[in-house]
């Protein structure tokens, strides 16, 4: 049990990092709690990375509750500080405009986006998650995806597709 | 397929086949890892379990708020009864409300035919008078200064023992002011000629 939970934090850590930055401010605190919680099952859920995301998106969101009573400017500190991404030289996009542009979506898309992406969650698994059928969350995500494209690259997908 | 289908099916496969390579790129961008490693989480579930194995007695933490909601609920339905009571004789003070129709017994008259019934129905149960509370004066029927009721004039005065030659049942009647120096100045004019002299002097 130990070495599957050493193993899934390393594999789904920053992921589910990420994911817990949708709704709260203090995601390592989500995220232990969650973990805490899989420790404390007697037998580990069949899907145990799924489990994780639930786990994660109930304490992250009643974290945030909690944080709506502590100073706001404290709060603003540790949300522009928190990085996102990983910083490299030679990648795909600059992580600070990934994650300016990850917080302009709509927080359903952004949740989406990062269970899809990063996550690598199914369709199904992410339409358990937020309660929606799973067309509607495949629909929401290429709408994020090309309100992602059009922030990051400049040019909307139809125009990439007439080109 | 008409040519409409086969265009609009292309472009969604060149959309989607652009949509991919984005995934990709987006991919490709990992996101931070957390600050504390996995032996380095500062309460992990086997600390936890340590403590809780260490104090078996100790209550958890959120005991305290529970106690606290449970003392709260039960002060409050206290304050609630206490209300209640008080309230209580307020309204079996109230005066019966006579007006009220009575509801009485009737008895119809059916045909033969007709199953035969009496509707019959409780009787209204009123709650009588009851003066054990609140224990006012007027409600335990205690009479305080019953002389206020009485004239002036004709107040009792209580005299008394004497060994004067009056008669007793005289004595036992009450009698006015007026009506006891009567007697007295006729006392007097009764008396020998030296004790009045003795009187006079006194004056």
């Amino acid at each position: 049990m130990n070495e599957t939970l050493k193993r899934l934090y390393e594999l789904h850590a920053p992921a589910l990092l990420l994911y817990a930055r949708i709704w709260c401010r203090y995601p390592e605190d989500a995220l232990q709690e969650a973990l805490i919680e899989l420790a404390r099952q007697r037998k580990l859920p069949p899907d145990p990375v799924a489990w994780l995301y639930q786990a994660v998106r109930f304490r992250a969101i009643n974290l945030n509750r909690s944080e709506q009573r502590r100073s706001r400017r404290e709060q603003e500190v540790a949300f522009t500080r928190a990085a996102f991404f990983v910083s490299k030289p030679q990648q795909a996009f600059d992580s600070a405009d990934l994650q300016q542009a990850l917080q302009s979506l709509p927080q359903e898309q952004r949740e989406i986006v990062v269970a899809r992406i990063w996550g690598k969650l199914t369709f199904e698994q992410i339409a358990k998650l937020n309660g929606h059928s799973s067309s509607t969350v495949h629909r929401r995500y290429r709408e994020a995806l090309e309100e992602l494209k059009q922030k990051l690259d400049g040019i909307p997908c139809e125009e990439v597709s007439n080109d | 397929m008409t040519k409409e289908d086969f265009q609009f099916r292309h472009d969604n496969q060149s959309d989607l086949s652009d949509l991919d390579a984005f995934e990709q790129r987006l991919r490709s961008v990992k996101p931070a890892p957390p600050q504390t490693a996995w032996d380095d989480l500062p309460l992990s579930h086997e600390q936890q379990k340590a403590s809780t194995v260490a104090n078996p007695g100790t209550a958890p933490a959120h005991w305290p708020r529970i106690a606290t909601h449970a003392a709260a609920t039960l002060i409050g339905v206290g304050i609630g009864v206490i209300c209640m009571l008080m309230l209580r004789p307020a309204v079996a003070m109230l005066p019966p409300n006579e007006s009220a129709p009575q509801q009485v017994a009737v008895e119809q008259q059916l045909p033969d035919a007709a199953p035969k019934y009496t509707p019959v129905r409780p009787p209204i149960r009123r709650r009588e008078f009851q003066a054990s509370w609140p224990l006012t004066p007027l409600a335990r029927d205690i009479e305080f200064r019953p002389w206020r009721r009485t004239p002036r004039n004709i107040r009792p005065v209580l005299f008394e023992e004497s060994t004067s030659t009056s008669e007793a049942d005289q004595l036992d009647k009450p009698m006015s002011a007026h009506e006891l120096m009567r007697e007295l100045l006729n006392s007097q004019a009764n008396l020998p000629s030296s004790h009045n002299q003795n009187f006079s002097n006194s004056l």
